[in-house]
C-alpha cells in the first residue's frame, strides 16, 4: 500500500505536546521508515494518523490529506483500517486483551468473524513462521515484556496487515526482549511489509532501516537514507538528540560479587538469600554497595533486579544471611527510613495535586523555600503549580528525585529508569544521579540501558547467572 | 451537543468494564470484613459504600451518557450470578444502578447534588440480599431451629433481624455513601480534572 | 472426565439460583451440594470441589448439632450468618468449579452464539482481564506508599487523613485510566468495532453430556419444589 501524507497538520486539544506542522511524507510498500526525534516532537502522532487512532480515538482535528492508496483515510473505517495496518504499542502489560495466549494471537481474525477452521489454520502458520510454539496456550500474566510483545506482534501478523505501525516497542524491554524483537522484524522485513516505527532506542533497526524521517516540533526537519544513518556516529546522533545506532555491550569489567563484602560500604549484604512465594529468588549474594557511587545491577529477566531493590528498601523481608546499614544489621524499619525508589512507573508514586505539594507532602510547614530549591536544581521549578500528572516521564521522574532529596534519604533506588526517554532525557538523568553521587548519596540503579550505563558507570554489577 | 444520548463505543465500554472492576473491588475491601463476621453481616452495605464514592464520580464524568451506569449494573449483576453471590444483591445492583443511571442524567450527568444522589441509590444495590433475608427469614434458618417451643422459635426469629438492625443498615450506609460521595465530588475537583484523567 | 458447553454451565448456575430462591434450606440443599460435588470432580476438578464439599458438610453438622447448645447473642449472630451462608453455597461452589474449569475465550464464544450484546460481553471480557492486573498494579502502590511512610493504618490515617486518601486514589485512578485507554487503543486497532458476528477458533456444542447434566439439575430442582409444595 501506498500513503501519502499532504500539508498535514494536527494538535491534541488538551496538550501542546505532539502537535504536527504541515507533515508531507509518502511511504512506498515494503519501505522500513524509522521516524525520530525528541519526545514530543509528533513521532507518536503520526503513527496514530495512519491507524486512525486519530481523530477516531484522540480528540482533534487534522487537516491536510492522507491517502492510502489514493483513496482518503477518512473514508475507511476504524475496523477496515485494522486489516491493513497493523500496529504494535510501547507498554506490554496493557495491549492484550485475553489471558491466554492463542486467544490472544486469533483476536483480531475473531472480531473480523473469519470461521472458525480458518482461524486454527492461522494459528498455526503464525505460530510456526514467528517461532512461538513454547509460547502457545500459556497465561500472559506470566509471560515477561518481551514474550508480551511477542504475542503482541503474532496477533497483527495474524490479520496480514500490509503496513506495521509500531510505537516504541521496546520502550519496557530488556535487551535480550530487545533482540527477540529485532528477530520479528526481520521476518516482517522478508515479507516485503511496510514497517513505520517510532522509535527512541535505535541499534536494533539500524540493519533495517530504509530512511529516517528526522522531526523537531512537529515538522520534518531533516531526512536520511538508510546507508547516511547507518555511517553516522554518536556524536553527530546525540547532537541531534538520537540515541547510538550501535549496539555496544560496555565495556567487560563487571564486578563479580565480593567474597568478603567491603564492611564500610553503605550497604553490604552478607551471604544474603531471598524468597518470594516458597521460591528462592536471590541466592547467597555478597555485595557492598559504597556511598558518593553509582551502581548498575544488570541481569536478565527473572534475575531478581527488582527484589533486590525491594529487598534494599525494606519492602521484602530477607530469608537468610544479613544487611548492613553503616556497618550494622539493619532492621525493615531501618532501611525504609534511610532509602528511596524511583520506580519504573512513577505513576504509581505520585498523588499531590501540584509539583510542589507533592515535595512538601509529609514534611514541615516551613519546607517550601527547600522544596523550591530543589524543584529548580531538577528543572522543574517552572513548573510547579502543574500537576505532576500532567507532565513528561522524564519530568515525572525528577519530581520523584525532588521528594527523595526533600525527605533527605541517603540512600537512593532506581528501577529501569531510563526505559522511554529520549536521549536527551537520559543524558540528563545520568548527570543528575552523578550530581547526587558526588553528593555522597549512595546509588544503585537497575537498569539494561547500555548507553546509561556507558554514561555514569562506576561499578557495574550483573545479578545471576 | 447531545452527547449523552450518543451510543457507547468501544472505548466507553472497555472504560465501564475497568471501572466496574474498581467498584467491585472498592465494594469487597471495604466491606468483605463485616460480611465473614458473624455478627457484622448486616452491616456489609455500610463497608461497601465506604470506598467507592470517589471511583463512582470519576467513572460518571469519563462516560457521561445513558446507559454507561446500567451496564455496570448488567454486568456486576452477570458476573454476581456467575461467581456465585446471592440474587437479591445481584438484582439489587442491577436496579439501583440503573435508577442511579436515571438520576444522573437528569442533570446531564454534570450537576453535583444528583451525582452524589446517584451514588447513594447506587450503595442501596448490595441490601437486596438482606431485604431477601428479612421477609424471607423462616425458609432461610428454620432448619436450624426445630428444637424449642413455638414462642422461642418467633423470639429468634424477631431477633435475628429485627426492624432495629434494619435501620442502621438503611440510615447507616446512606450516611456512609453521601460521605464517600461527597469526597469523591472533592477529589475530582481537587485532583482529577487537574490530573487530566476526567475526560 | 467430561466437558461442558459453557452455555449449559450458565443453564446450571441459573438453576442453582432458581433453588436458590425457591428452595428453603433444608436437607435438598444438602443433595444439590452432592450434585455439584459428582460435577465437578467429572469435570476434572477434584481436590478443590471435595475440599468445598467437606467444608459445608462441616458447617452443616455444626449447625445441626452443635449450634441449638449455643444461646444468646452467638447464636443469634450465628444463625444469621449460617443462613447467609447456606444459601449461598450451593451457587459459589458451582461458580467456583465452572470458573476453574472455562477459559474466558470458550466463554465469551459461547456468549456471542447466544446472540448477547456486545455491550455486556465487552466489559466482562475486560474485567476479567483486568483483575489481575489490578492486583499487580495494587502492590506497586503499596510498595509505593511504603517508600513515603504511608500505610493503611487507622493511625497513619488519623494523623494525616488527606495524604492517605490521596495516595490512595489518585495512583491507582491514573493507571486505570491508562490502561483504559492503552487497551482501547489496541483493541480498536486490532478491529473490535467489526459490526460483523464474532467468531471464535473454538469449537463449541451442545452434546449428549450437556442435555443429560441440565435434565439432572433440572429434575432436583421439580423435585425439591414438589416435595416442598406437597409437605
Amino acid at each position: 500500500m501506498n500513503i501519502e501524507l499532504k500539508n498535514v497538520s494536527f494538535a491534541y486539544p488538551e496538550n501542546e505536546k505532539g502537535a504536527l506542522k504541515d507533515i508531507n511524507l509518502e511511504i512506498k510498500q515494503g519501505e522500513f521508515v524509522l521516524l525520530a526525534g525528541s519526545s514530543g516532537c509528533g513521532k507518536t502522532t503520526i503513527t496514530r494518523i495512519l491507524n486512525g487512532l486519530v481523530p477516531g480515538f484522540y480528540n482533534g482535528k487534522p487537516e491536510g490529506n492522507v491517502l492510502l492508496d489514493g483513496r482518503n483515510i477518512s473514508e475507511y473505517k476504524s475496523y477496515e483500517l485494522s486489516s491493513r495496518m497493523g500496529s504494535v504499542f510501547q507498554n506490554p502489560r496493557t495491549q492484550f486483551f485475553n489471558v491466554d495466549t492463542d486467544s490472544e494471537i486469533t483476536f483480531g481474525l475473531e472480531n473480523a468473524g473469519i470461521k472458525s477452521a480458518e482461524i486454527n489454520s492461522v494459528l498455526e502458520n503464525v505460530t510456526g513462521e514467528l517461532g512461538l510454539e513454547n509460547l502457545r496456550g500459556r497465561d500472559i500474566f506470566k509471560l515477561s515484556g518481551g514474550e508480551k510483545q511477542k504475542i503482541a506482534f503474532a496477533s497483527v501478523y495474524a490479520s496480514n496487515p500490509e503496513v506495521y505501525l509500531l510505537d516504541e516497542p521496546s520502550a519496557n524491554l530488556d535487551t535480550e526482549g530487545i533482540f527477540e524483537l529485532q528477530k520479528v522484524l526481520r521476518k516482517i522485513k522478508d515479507d516485503g511489509k511496510t514497517v513505520i516505527i517510532a522509535e527512541h532506542r535505535l541499534y536494533y533497526l539500524t540493519e533495517f532501516v530504509d530512511r529516517v524521517i528526522y522531526l523537531k516540533d512537529g515538522r520534518i526537519d531533516k531526512e536520511f537514507s538508510g546507508t547516511e544513518f547507518r555511517n553516522m556516529d554518536s556524536r553527530q546522533l546525540n547532537e541531534l538528540g538520537l540515541r547510538t545506532n550501535s549496539y555496544s555491550k560496555g565495556k567487560e569489567k563487571y564486578t563479580k560479587e565480593y567474597d568478603l563484602p567491603d564492611e564500610r560500604g553503605m550497604i553490604v549484604l552478607k551471604n544474603m538469600s531471598v524468597d518470594l512465594g516458597g521460591k528462592r529468588v536471590i541466592d547467597n549474594l555478597n555485595k557492598s554497595f559504597e556511598k558518593g557511587k553509582i551502581c548498575c545491577v544488570i541481569g536478565k529477566n527473572g534475575a531478581g533486579k527488582s527484589t533486590l531493590l525491594r529487598t534494599i528498601c525494606g519492602l521484602v523481608k530477607k530469608s537468610e544471611g544479613s544487611v548492613l546499614l553503616n556497618g550494622r544489621e539493619a532492621s525493615l524499619k531501618q532501611l525504609k527510613k534511610s532509602t528511596f525508589m524511583v520506580m519504573q512507573d512513577v505513576n504509581y508514586q505520585l498523588f499531590a495535586d501540584s509539583v510542589l505539594n507533592e515535595c512538601v507532602l509529609g514534611t514541615h510547614k516551613n519546607s517550601i523555600d527547600t522544596a523550591e530549591k530543589i524543584l529548580d536544581e531538577m528543572d522543574l521549578l517552572e513548573f510547579k503549580e502543574r500537576h505532576p500528572n500532567t507532565l513528561s516521564g522524564g519530568q515525572k521522574q525528577r519530581i520523584a528525585i525532588a521528594v527523595s532529596l526533600m525527605i533527605d534519604k541517603d540512600i537512593l533506588l532506581f528501577d529501569e529508569p531510563t526505559s522511554g526517554l529520549d536521549y536527551r532525557n537520559m543524558h540528563k538523568c545520568a548527570m543528575l544521579l552523578k550530581k547526587l553521587a558526588a553528593k555522597g548519596k549512595t546509588i544503585i540503579v537497575v537498569t539494561h540501558d547500555e548507553e546509561f550505563i556507558e554514561c555514569c558507570q562506576d561499578d557495574v554489577f550483573r545479578l545471576g547467572e | 451537543m447531545n452527547d449523552e444520548k450518543k451510543k457507547l463505543n468501544a472505548k466507553d465500554l472497555i472504560v465501564t468494564g475497568i471501572f466496574a472492576v474498581l467498584l467491585l473491588s472498592a465494594a469487597m475491601f471495604g466491606g468483605g470484613p463485616f460480611a465473614t463476621i458473624p455478627t457484622l453481616t448486616f452491616y456489609f452495605p455500610i463497608g461497601a459504600a465506604v470506598l467507592a464514592g470517589p471511583i463512582f464520580m470519576l467513572f460518571i464524568a469519563k462516560v457521561p451518557k445513558y446507559g454507561a451506569l446500567a451496564i455496570v449494573g448488567v454486568v456486576l449483576c452477570t458476573l454476581g450470578t456467575l461467581t456465585g453471590m446471592h440474587w437479591g444483591m445481584n438484582f439489587g445492583f442491577l436496579i439501583c444502578s440503573i435508577i442511579a443511571s436515571i438520576v444522573s442524567g437528569a442533570g446531564h450527568f454534570k450537576k453535583p447534588v444528583l451525582n452524589l444522589i446517584a451514588y447513594l441509590v447506587y450503595c442501596i444495590g448490595p441490601m437486596g440480599t438482606y431485604f431477601v433475608f428479612f421477609f424471607n427469614r423462616e425458609s432461610w434458618i428454620s432448619f436450624m431451629l426445630k428444637k424449642g417451643t413455638e414462642q422461642e422459635y418467633i423470639d429468634k426469629m424477631n431477633d435475628v433481624a429485627s426492624g432495629g438492625v434494619m435501620l442502621i443498615m438503611v440510615v447507616g450506609t446512606l450516611v456512609v455513601a453521601s460521605v464517600s460521595g461527597l469526597l469523591g465530588l472533592r477529589l475530582m475537583k481537587k485532583q482529577f480534572v487537574k490530573a487530566g484523567i476526567a475526560a | 472426565m467430561i466437558k461442558l458447553d459453557p452455555r449449559t454451565k450458565v443453564i446450571l448456575i441459573f438453576l442453582t439460583v432458581f433453588f436458590s430462591i425457591f428452595v428453603p434450606t433444608g436437607l435438598f440443599t444438602c443433595a444439590w451440594i452432592v450434585l455439584v460435588t459428582v460435577l465437578g470432580i467429572m469435570l476434572g476438578r477434584v481436590k478443590k470441589t471435595i475440599r468445598a464439599a467437606v467444608f459445608f458438610a462441616a458447617l452443616w453438622l455444626f449447625a445441626i448439632f452443635i449450634l441449638p447448645m449455643l444461646h444468646g447473642t452467638v447464636h443469634t449472630s450465628l444463625l444469621v450468618w449460617l443462613g447467609l451462608v447456606f444459601k449461598c453455597y450451593p451457587c459459589c461452589m458451582l461458580a467456583g468449579v465452572i470458573i476453574g474449569t472455562t477459559q474466558i475465550s470458550e466463554f465469551m464464544a459461547a456468549m456471542a452464539k447466544w446472540n448477547v450484546s456486545r455491550s455486556v460481553v465487552m466489559p466482562l471480557a475486560i474485567m476479567f482481564r483486568y483483575f489481575p492486573t489490578l492486583k499487580e498494579d495494587w502492590g506497586h502502590i503499596r510498595d509505593a506508599m511504603s517508600l513515603r511512610g504511608i500505610s493503611l493504618s487507622p493511625l497513619c490515617f488519623l494523623k494525616s487523613p488527606g495524604v492517605v486518601i490521596d495516595a490512595l486514589y489518585l495512583p491507582v485512578l491514573v493507571t486505570a485510566s491508562r490502561t483504559a485507554d492503552e487497551l482501547a487503543a489496541s483493541a480498536i486497532t486490532r478491529g473490535i468495532e467489526n459490526p460483523n458476528r464474532r467468531t471464535s477458533r473454538l469449537d463449541i456444542r451442545i452434546k449428549c453430556v450437556d442435555v443429560l447434566a441440565i435434565l439432572i439439575f433440572f429434575s432436583t430442582f421439580f423435585a425439591a419444589l414438589i416435595f416442598q409444595i406437597g409437605g
